[in-house]
């Protein structure tokens, strides 16, 4: 081995043998402390909601119609979250447009209630909902995200667009 | 892909955060710290394997750490700077008897951490009898004791371990 490679640390003058290296430990500790501050800021963050999973950012709410679209602003990889749709128009059947690319970010795991007609018309995915006249109705599709990345998808609801964005944190 | 990604990715947040997080955690480790660091061990097994539990996957991702780990070796070997910032360096507690007030309060060890592996290493009683403390990098404490009638000893029986410790600390 080369001779460089077995140097032995100076001697100090308090006669310890040690490479303490203060200047870069002082510039570490403070690196620390500024990294402790901003772990806190993620855990303040998170508890907002800005991590998903819960919290007053993670989910946002949106009109289509007369309906009423809750869903996750900030969702998270290959965890399950919700839409949440209150139908309030009066009507016997309900459909449901989830527009592209919402499948290529999402994997709907349930519906409750159950659909009375799932169709496919291109890109997008229709469900149909019976419902009782009279009476407002409200829909949740749990879904998975599938993959990480900002998903721009359309949600229309008896007709009426809506356009949403959720953040799929990996 | 997607599982040696997991893999570098958690292997280099880990090295960061417990680098960060300061060397006190493994030197004081308590009961509770070792659950704590099983819990650790268990939530960064889910983000590791997401929901692929085949065998496959375990064995690229076992294959990703180990690479990763002696890769980063070789890069330390290679480069001292990238050592000490992965490592860090040891910390001088107590030189010639006397305690670095400022070294022992930004690493987070008291006196009586000192103390405790100083009885715990040679059975030494009082911290006048230390000579040396170091904070070593594997974060446990290392101690060189004063020689019986050594010179280096500051004053003993003047000021007991707290007050001396806090004394030097405010100074």
């Amino acid at each position: 081995m080369a001779g460089s490679e077995l140097q032995a640390p100076s001697v100090r003058s308090d006669g310890l043998q040690l490479e303490e290296k203060r200047s870069f430990q002082e510039r570490f500790w403070t690196a620390e402390r500024y990294a402790w501050i901003l772990f806190a800021i993620v855990i303040l963050l998170a508890l907002a909601g800005l991590s998903g999973g819960g919290g007053y950012f993670s989910r946002g709410q949106v009109s289509a119609g007369s309906a009423e679209i809750d869903f996750p602003r900030i969702s998270r990889w290959e965890s399950s979250d919700e839409l949440k749709i209150t139908l309030t128009e009066e009507r016997a059947v309900h459909r449901i447009v989830l527009q592209h690319p919402f499948s290529e970010y999402f994997q709907i795991e349930d519906v409750q209630p159950q659909p009375e007609r799932l169709l496919l018309a291109g890109d997008a995915e229709v469900m149909e909902f019976a419902a009782e006249p009279g009476r407002p109705a409200r829909a949740t599709i749990h879904v998975r995200a599938v993959h990480p990345g900002l998903a721009r998808y359309g949600i229309s609801v008896d007709g009426a667009p809506s356009e949403i964005t959720t953040l799929v944190l990996p | 892909m997607e599982t040696v990604l997991r893999g570098l990715v958690v292997y280099f947040f880990l090295l960061v955060v417990m680098r960060l997080s300061g060397r006190r955690s493994i030197a004081k480790i308590t009961p509770f710290d070792f659950v704590l660091l099983l819990i650790i061990a268990e939530t960064t097994q889910q983000a590791l394997l997401g929901d692929d539990f085949s065998v496959t996957n375990a064995v690229v991702l076992i294959l990703t750490l180990f690479i990763t780990d002696i890769a980063l070796s070789y890069v330390k070997q290679w480069s001292p700077g990238v050592a000490t910032l992965i490592d860090g360096t040891p910390t001088v507690l107590i030189s010639r008897g006397k305690p670095d007030g400022r070294a022992l309060e930004r690493s987070r060890v008291s006196l009586e951490d000192v103390l405790e592996a100083a009885r715990e290493q040679h059975g030494i009683e009082r911290l006048d009898r230390i000579k040396f403390a170091v904070l070593e990098v594997g974060g446990n404490i290392s101690i060189t004791p004063a020689e019986t009638g050594s010179p280096e000893q500051p004053k003993p029986k003047r000021r007991s371990g707290k007050s001396s410790a806090k004394a030097r600390t405010g100074s």
